[in-house]
């Protein structure tokens, strides 16, 4: 029971994602996981806290932290990886009006002091957390189905595994809204928003078509998505803890 | 592709996880063992010895506070680097990110009250040995500094940092340095909600080193090498207790 002298003006949420393969020599064999904690505030802030886990060799194992406003701005950031077992990078991002700062040290770049210039507030933000791609598709104007929606995002890393830096790079995602649909995964049944990136420009290598899934009550909650092309990867909400 | 490489197993999974969930509750007569926050977290222990904590709090007790941290340490418990972002009554205090060199550390910050700020703090003891971000689970691992070969007494910390000198830490985050008693009392088996475990019992005494005086703070961990926070309290008036209701290995 609340008193008086407790204070709770936020909602707290967890989540648990599984990563599978869709490949056929090793159909829906686990090759990851993701544990995340969201929390929003009363002003309509949100933070998110996740560790996520590829199996795949090199190994990854990332630790991300991203708060943005209620319009999704994004206010600052921390990724950390460790790839093949192996410290590769340690970085805090700060978006401030007109202008996004990376302080980092990396395993290939030593210690770094980034400066990114861009007008207004910062679009975006991805940290390479499975559940911050359910928060990218917060930038996708529903108003617009069945459209091509080009926008601009800083991304910790340029890597399809988020597996260099961390460092501020940017990427210009094309993703079109396929409408509403009622989904099951493991963590019950969703109404669902369907986004489906078309292409992402600023990677290094093509990007396979993305397909995601996520709820329809604000936060973004990633519920399901699968790459496909090279990489033939699946993810999937699979416990949804809400409240304290 | 290499022909080693391609011996190889395609996954590789040289760590392990584990997740628990700390439930803070007070002690004073009035709130007699009413919840008053909690502390859910993951650590990845590196196949190399080091570990990540990445920690969720919340302190219930008005202005409410609220942190998230991710504290880095290598094999024999010396910080790497630690990123701390706080909110106290539901607003923004303080986002920061603070690496742990040799011979000094540093700290990048951004805080509602002081701006944005870089700190680089000499240490005057050598490498740093422990930081203190204020998550409760934290806490027990200033603990793997203390020669237990010597058995129960008394040893120190020369020189510790925090991302904040106050109670809850609640300030910053930014750099403070103190000195840590430590208290060796003995091992014990006790039973916390998470199980029963053989303990480490120990205690920090009354710090003067803080702007406020820190009451007696007694911290009872694990016995395995790993210092896991099993249960604590402070007394003074504080009141409140600490303790491990969920633990689990999920991956390793």
């Amino acid at each position: 029971m609340t008193k008086p002298y407790h204070q709770r003006d936020h909602v707290t949420r967890r989540g648990r994602l599984v990563y599978t393969s869709k490949k056929p020599d090793r159909l829906d064999e686990e090759r990851g996981r993701e544990q995340w904690t969201l929390t929003r505030h009363a002003d309509g802030r949100r933070s998110l806290m996740s560790h996520g886990e590829i199996d795949d060799r090199p190994s990854v194992l990332r630790f991300v932290h991203l708060t943005a406003n209620a319009d999704w701005s994004p206010i600052d950031a921390f990724v950390r990886i460790t790839v093949g077992d192996e410290f590769r990078g340690s970085g805090w991002f700060r978006f401030a009006d007109g202008v996004a700062e990376c302080e980092t040290v990396t395993a290939l770049e030593g210690r770094m002091s980034q400066r990114f210039p861009y007008s207004g507030t910062c679009p975006g933000f991805g940290g390479h957390a499975i559940q911050n791609d359910g928060w990218v598709c917060a930038s996708v104007d529903l108003s617009r189905p069945g459209e091509q929606q080009t926008f601009s995002q800083l991304v910790s890393s340029t890597d399809h595994r988020g597996a260099t830096g961390p460092y501020i790079a940017e990427a210009r995602p094309t993703v079109i809204y396929q409408g509403n649909e009622t989904i099951t995964v493991g963590a019950g049944t969703f109404e669902a928003h369907h986004f489906q990136f078309v292409a992402v420009d600023g990677l290094p290598e093509e990007h396979p078509i993305y397909n995601v899934w996520t709820t329809t009550d604000g936060d973004y909650i990633f519920l399901k998505g699968q790459v496909d092309g090279y990489m033939q990867t699946y993810y999937e909400l699979v416990e949804l803890t809400e409240g304290l | 592709m290499s022909a080693s490489q391609s011996d190889q197993p395609i996954t590789q999974i040289e760590h392990t996880v584990v997740r628990g969930v700390i439930a803070y509750t007070s002690k004073k007569p009035e709130r007699m063992d009413q919840e008053r926050g909690r502390e859910f977290y993951t650590i990845t222990k590196y196949g190399w010895g080091g570990r990540t904590i990445g920690v969720h709090t919340e302190i219930d007790d008005r202005p409410s506070v609220m942190r998230d941290a991710t504290y880095t340490v290598d094999k024999n418990w010396m910080p790497q680097d630690c990123f701390v972002r706080l909110t106290v009554a539901d607003k923004f205090m303080g986002t920061g990110w603070f690496k742990f060199h040799d011979d000094y550390t540093e700290c990048e910050t951004y805080t509602a009250l002081e701006g944005r700020v870089s700190q680089r703090m000499s240490h005057k003891h050598g490498s740093l040995k422990s930081f203190q971000n204020h998550a409760i689970a934290c806490d027990s691992w200033h603990f793997s500094h203390y020669d237990l070969s010597k058995g129960p007494g008394q040893q120190s910390i020369d020189e510790l940092l925090l991302c904040s000198p106050d109670h809850r830490g609640a300030t910053g985050p930014m750099l403070y340095p103190l000195r840590l008693d430590m208290v060796y009392v003995g091992d014990e088996k006790i039973t916390v909600g998470a199980g029963t475990f053989d303990a480490h019992h120990f205690q920090v005494p009354t710090n003067t080193d803080l702007p406020e005086e820190h009451p007696p703070y007694e911290v009872y961990t694990t016995a395995d090498g790993d210092y896991t926070f099993l249960k604590g309290g402070v007394a003074g008036y504080m009141q409140t207790h600490y303790e491990l209701v969920e633990f689990e290995k999920t991956v390793g």
